[in-house]
């Protein structure tokens, strides 16, 4: 490497960029006006609504309450009111509940007396907001009222009030220091403002340096000095990685601007914040800085490197735009409760860093962990960069023709019509429906863990079909909606049992290779099924794949594969991803297998319909067993494995190849005079 | 003297179904161009001549064949950095950074090619001095015109005093006056023993511009001679009439 020219191309990147007004903006204007204005607007609008709220006076009626009783609860509330922020004004009404729905009262009183009892009930509508709030502050007057009394009677009648009122009672102490409270509140939004910055700091740096020099037309000039790839690639890198460093810091800034302003004004009005020291931050900011170093490298090289392909500014925002939205919604992963920073998620990029600094904001300090997502980034951005230098050493990117990316992005009536879908299109869906699984699935798990399966379906299924029709392509070839022969019907009834079989050989020897995670994976779909009928599982975990999985991995992300690969390499491609997205590392090999015994049936037989029986049929089979395959004795017979082993393998060995045969037949002809 | 030794350049075009073709876009195409010689190299649109010539200035590795300079001492050179040395390169694609201002451009790229700073003062004052840039030289790019775009482009590919310049298209689209700077130029440096590649659409220009022509069609090279051995091998009375003679009427509609 000629380090006086990396020096000065260096030097001429940064000039260039810094002199580009729309870098400017992003970089310093930004994050120095946007933010604090953002924050006080913010405050101002909570501190409105807060005082609104306590200012606000309630209207409350009774509805045939004796006097006596309206007097006693209207004395209590009056003599308190000096120290509520809030009035509870008594009005007359003589139809009370329509008075209520007309909203012109909060809420209305009735009563009813039952043995040394008497009971308030508060009429109110919970869907008006003014209403609930009404509710809730009687309920308290009232409560604490009762409590008054509830004392006063029981000195009356010479009892020990604590023993017969308060035998037993619960006391809250939070002893988390108030630092580390403060930590976990700013745990999830931080990392997420500081991805969200990093990514936009680098952002217009990356496409000015690569598609806004093709654009300028001064990438040519640039070749034809006597620079080496390497000089020019990192003189671009370091370029775009310094600014958007320095734009991670003037936000940090910013910020802190923000958190001194908020700690001042904390100071002035609690005790509390006397003893809330913002050094103890220190480390956990100097571990973030760092971290945040290596992941603003690898997220300058990877912008770039999808910028790369791109011929101009436009083009290169629209395949910048997947890019933002899949980073942005793995920053979101700080919000998630459950997920924690381990050996996996510390090396899953994007999410490594928010969860770090989530912990480190609440002073967890694993360094093995630490140590592990710096690595991680530094070699993700490694390999960024390694392939920004191929890109850069390809003639056909520098000087040839843009591909066709991605174009979701584009506007729709520039899209012709019949489009196939492209490779990357295929790749964005699948995290996207990825990222939903994991959100959205993991949300609906809560209220019901079928729906945790269930809801994922549902997007791997619609997200292909509404991307076919935003590119105007012809559904009825991408997804090959077309009925088989029946002979490949056949074929599929044969590859069903070859296939299922074989899977099920891969997956036994995994499972006696590890049994633990082999257990789990029967068990978390027993805890998933539970109290759900035999039917409603055959529907939702065979029905809902073989239909949804089928049309976005045979159906749109196969047509995309083979567009610009082999029928053999497609296979591969789209099983392994298949595979992947089943998240599950025990499940891989057998899934992926299955997964390429499926496109091949779609490839020969040109109908998804063939897949899908097949998808159906093994996913059913496996349902069937969980129900009943314990109530089958030699299932569960240690002694009958080996014999069970035998017979799959002859399965595997017998219908394998005859459904294989099946869907060779004949096609070969056709196949042949085709090439 | 800069020589081309069975250039052939390869291209691979991504049909349907992963499925791909080759194709040559320049086809072992072999000359020399001499000291003192402005070389034409005409042809069809989509013929291969940018190809050839970004090649011939080491933008894009050769498939086939290899470049070979000699320099003022007569020695062959070949490595790629040092051949791009020799050369001054300009297209209508090789733009320049409009955030630049003339003399912070022409001092990067000096440098860049290897002169100290201080030699690039001096360099820089020379070629200012020659191309007559006193009003403009400090301001930016981006608020030239186009004439003096021109003039800096120009300044650009001779700040390091190469032996050969290449041309492609560098007239296109510019007005009579920017053109004749260009051709003025070249014209110029041909008398300084300086070695010139030209390729261009305008038979005129080339008619009266060039000591030899080169014809190249779909990578090959058809025809090459002096101008008048061209007019005088198809019987034709001037080089545009010459140039349909070689394409053999089949080129009309592509032009």
């Amino acid at each position: 490497m000629n380090y006086r020219q990396l020096k000065l191309l260096y030097k001429k990147e940064i000039m260039d960029v810094i002199r580009d007004k729309k870098t400017i903006l992003t970089m310093v204007v930004l994050p120095v006006i946007l933010y604090p204005v953002l924050f006080l607007v913010v405050m101002q609008v909570v501190a409105m609504i807060a005082t609104t709220q306590q200012e606000q006076t309630y209207y409350i009626a009774y509805e045939n309450v004796a006097e006596e009783d309206r007097q006693s609860l209207n004395n209590w509330i009056q003599g308190k009111e000096d120290k509520l922020d809030y009035s509870l004004k008594e009005v007359e009404s003589d139809h009370p509940e329509a008075d209520l729905k007309d909203e012109t009262i909060d809420a209305y009183i009735t009563v009813s007396k039952a043995a040394g009892q008497m009971i308030y009930e508060i009429h109110y509508l919970s869907a008006v907001t003014n209403s609930s709030t009404a509710s809730d502050m009687l309920k308290e007057e009232i409560d604490a009222l009762a409590k008054k009394q509830a004392e006063e009677n029981a000195k009356a009648d010479g009892l020990d009030i604590n023993r017969v009122l308060y035998p037993v009672t619960a006391k809250l102490t939070d002893r988390s220091s108030n630092e580390s409270a403060m930590g976990s509140i700013l745990g999830s939004i931080i990392p997420f403002l500081m991805i969200t910055s990093i990514l936009m700091g680098s952002m217009y740096p990356a496409i000015d340096a690569t598609a806004g020099e093709k654009e300028r037309g001064t990438l040519e000039t640039l070749l034809t000095l006597p620079i080496g790839n390497m000089e020019l690639i990192m003189s671009k890198f370091l370029s775009v990685a310094t600014i958007s460093v320095v734009s991670v810091f003037i936000n940090v800034l910013s910020m802190s601007g923000i958190a001194a302003y908020l700690y001042a004004t904390m100071k002035s009005f609690s005790a509390a914040a006397d003893d809330f020291h913002l050094a103890s931050f220190l480390p956990a900011i100097l571990i973030s800085i760092v971290c945040i170093i290596a992941f603003a490298l690898f997220m300058s090289a990877l912008v770039m490197c999808v910028c790369a392909f791109a011929k101009s500014f436009k083009e290169a925002n629209n395949y910048v735009t997947p890019v933002t939205l899949v980073v942005i919604l793995t920053g979101y992963i700080g919000f998630i409760p459950n997920i924690e920073l381990n050996f996996g998620t510390s090396l899953v990029p994007v999410a490594n860093i928010c969860l770090l600094m989530k912990n480190l904001l609440v002073f967890k300090y694993d360094f093995t962990l630490i140590l592990l997502v710096l690595l991680s980034n530094v070699i993700y951005a490694f390999i960024a960069v390694w392939f920004l230098g191929r890109i850069y050493d390809s003639e056909t990117i520098l000087f040839g023709e843009s591909a066709a990316g991605i174009r979701l992005f584009e506007r729709r009536k520039n899209i012709k019509k019949g489009s196939l879908p492209t490779i990357q299109e295929s790749l964005l869906i699948l995290i996207v429906a990825l990222l939903l699984m994991v959100y959205a699935g993991g949300l609906m798990s809560l209220k019901a863990p079928v729906m945790g399966v269930v809801v994922p379906q549902f997007f791997i299924g619609v997200l292909p079909i509404l991307a076919c029709i935003y590119i105007k392509g012809n559904g009825k070839e991408i997804f090959k909606l077309k009925l088989p022969k029946g002979k490949h019907v056949a074929a599929s009834l044969c590859l069903f049992v070859g296939a299922s079989s074989l899977a099920l050989i891969v997956s036994s020897l995994l499972g006696m290779l590890f049994p633990e995670s082999g257990q789990n994976v029967n068990e978390e779909f027993l805890t998933i099924l539970e109290g759900v009928p035999f039917w409603a599982a055959v529907l939702l975990i065979a029905l809902a794949p073989a239909l949804c999985e089928e049309l976005l991995f045979r159906g749109y992300m196969f047509t995309a594969f083979r567009q610009k690969m082999s029928v053999g390499k497609s296979i591969l491609f789209v099983s392994i991803l298949f595979g992947i997205s089943h998240m599950s590392l025990i499940r891989f090999l057998p899934t992926a297998l299955l997964g390429a015994v499926l496109a091949y049936a779609v490839y020969r037989s040109e109908s998804l319909l063939s897949s899908s029986i097949i998808h159906f049929l093994n996913n059913a089979f496996s349902v069937w067993t969980l129900y009943y395959g314990s109530d089958i004795a030699f299932l569960n017979d240690e002694a009958y494995t080996g014999k069970i082993m035998a017979v799959l393998a002859v399965l595997t060995l017998v219908f394998l190849p005859v459904g294989l045969w099946l869907l060779r037949e004949k096609k070969k002809e056709t196949d042949k005079n085709m090439e | 003297m800069i020589e081309a030794r069975d250039l052939t350049k390869q291209f691979v075009r991504s049909l349907k179904k992963g499925k791909k073709e080759e194709f040559f876009a320049v086809d072992h195409v072999s000359f020399q161009a001499v000291q003192g010689e402005i070389l034409g190299i005409l042809g069809p649109n989509g013929a291969g001549k940018t190809t050839l010539l970004r090649m011939l200035g080491s933008l894009m590795e050769p498939t086939e064949g290899q470049v070979v300079i000699r320099n003022r001492e007569e020695e062959p050179v070949t490595s790629k950095p040092e051949l791009k040395k020799h050369i001054g390169y300009l297209s209508e694609n090789t733009k320049l950074y409009g955030r630049f201002t003339v003399r912070e451009l022409l001092s990067l790229f000096g440098e860049l090619y290897g002169f100290t700073k201080e030699e690039m003062q001096e360099q820089v004052e020379k070629t200012n001095a020659l191309l007559h840039m006193e009003e403009f030289i400090d301001n930016r790019i981006e608020k030239l015109s186009t004439g003096q775009k021109q003039r800096t482009s120009i300044a650009r590919c001779l700040i390091h005093n190469p032996d050969i310049y290449i041309f492609d298209e560098p007239t296109l689209g510019l007005d009579i006056i920017s053109s004749k700077a260009i051709i003025d130029f070249m014209k110029q440096e041909k008398t300084q023993g300086k070695t010139v590649l030209y390729s261009t659409h305008y038979m005129e220009e080339a008619e009266f511009l060039c000591d030899r022509i080169l014809m190249i069609d779909k990578g090959k090279v058809i025809a090459s001679g002096t101008p008048s051995e061209l007019k005088a091998a198809t019987g034709t009375g001037n080089l545009r009439d010459t140039f349909f003679a070689y394409m053999e009427g089949g080129a009309e509609d592509e032009l």
